[in-house]
């Protein structure tokens, strides 16, 4: 029983680990931003290897959103419940100029708002569209924001200097 | 009438299906523990992709022999940007044989969209598409860049020179 229980302990601790270190996306792009989406998901810029999951289909399941294309006003309301319905600590791609400025549709009249209105947005991916290696750049700076590295020569240096004094 | 056809008992378990998936996953992890150099795999941040030099990437400010930019500050760019991402401030030169340069030239790289029509529209070649893709930043970046970036950033080198001069143009007589 004790055996048991113990293995059951480990295994779980296992499974966080694991699930830790995986980020999983819910992809809210349209346009041509999708296409170069779709390209580094696929074989040749493989983003698994990062140790991003591929696209999630709940929004339950995922703990980073990716968003572009150009986004109306009567849309906002939808992104924000999909941010709310997200899990864990939340992150925000942006891809693409439609999605961070509005860029040509800005100022023509047509009701297109930039994403910083409506959710925080924590990594800026400019480009029209951005190159696949751009997202993974951004996928990178994504899970240095979640999981921030322990700087130990600051730390250290830290350390001494309260010793010092 | 349609006829529906069900369906047999043997077919229904998809075990033809299964196998010829199967067969054909096993060929390709196969082939690519063989063949590790025809993988089309790229390992992203030790092996990066080639792009042809007609790229159009971030922009790159030329120089003039001297090092001072070549842009006249016309504004003829700022008026063709179909996405109005490009700022000109313009002024006066010491030297009378200079017209004006811009003191302030900046490209909103969140608004940009990339399409070459400043290129186009630069009657002197002081505006090109570089060969780098845009690099993401997090929230707090300044996008909007200056002369500083677009003109002598690291990656250039020290600027690159425009094609014709200010003085080959005159004795020319254009």
């Amino acid at each position: 029983m004790g055996l048991k229980q113990r293995l059951s302990q480990k295994l779980q601790h296992l499974m966080d680990q694991v699930e830790n270190q995986i980020n999983t996306p819910y992809v809210l792009v349209h346009g041509c931003c999708s296409m170069e989406v779709e390209n580094a998901t696929s074989s040749t810029y493989d983003w698994r290897r990062l140790g991003f999951a591929s696209p999630a289909k709940n929004i339950e399941d995922a703990d980073v959103l990716i968003v572009g294309g150009w986004i109306h006003e009567s849309f906002s309301e939808q992104m924000k419940s999909v941010y709310s319905q997200m899990r864990g600590k939340k992150s925000v791609i942006a891809i693409g100029a439609c999605a961070l400025s509005g860029a040509p549709y800005a100022k023509s009249g047509e009701k297109v708002i930039p994403v910083t209105d409506v959710l925080p947005v924590d990594v800026f991916v400019p480009g029209c569209p951005p190159r696949p290696e751009a997202i993974l750049e951004a996928i990178q700076s994504v899970k240095k924001l979640q999981k921030p590295q322990k700087d130990h020569k600051a730390m250290l240096y830290e350390a001494l200097r309260i010793r010092g004094n | 009438m349609s006829v529906v056809k069900r369906p047999s008992s043997v077919s229904q378990w998809y075990l033809p299906g299964i196998f010829v998936g199967l067969y054909h996953t096993l060929k390709a992890l196969l082939y690519n523990l063989s063949h590790r150099q025809k993988m089309q795999t790229l390992d992203y941040p030790e092996e990066k992709f080639e792009y042809s030099p007609r790229f159009k990437g971030t922009h790159v400010l030329t120089v003039k022999k001297d090092g001072a930019i070549r842009c006249t500050a016309c504004m003829l760019c700022a008026t063709n940007c179909p996405a109005q991402c490009i700022t000109i401030i313009a002024s006066e030169h010491e030297d009378p044989s200079v017209e004006k340069f811009p003191i302030a030239y900046e490209i909103d790289m969140l608004r940009c969209v990339f399409c070459g029509f400043c290129e186009e529209a630069c009657p002197v070649d002081a505006v090109r598409m570089g060969p780098e893709w845009q690099i993401p930043g997090i929230s707090g970046t300044n996008f909007v860049k200056g002369i500083d970036f677009l003109a002598f950033r690291s990656q250039l080198k020290g600027g690159i020179s425009s094609v014709l001069d200010d003085q080959e143009r005159h004795g020319q007589g254009i």
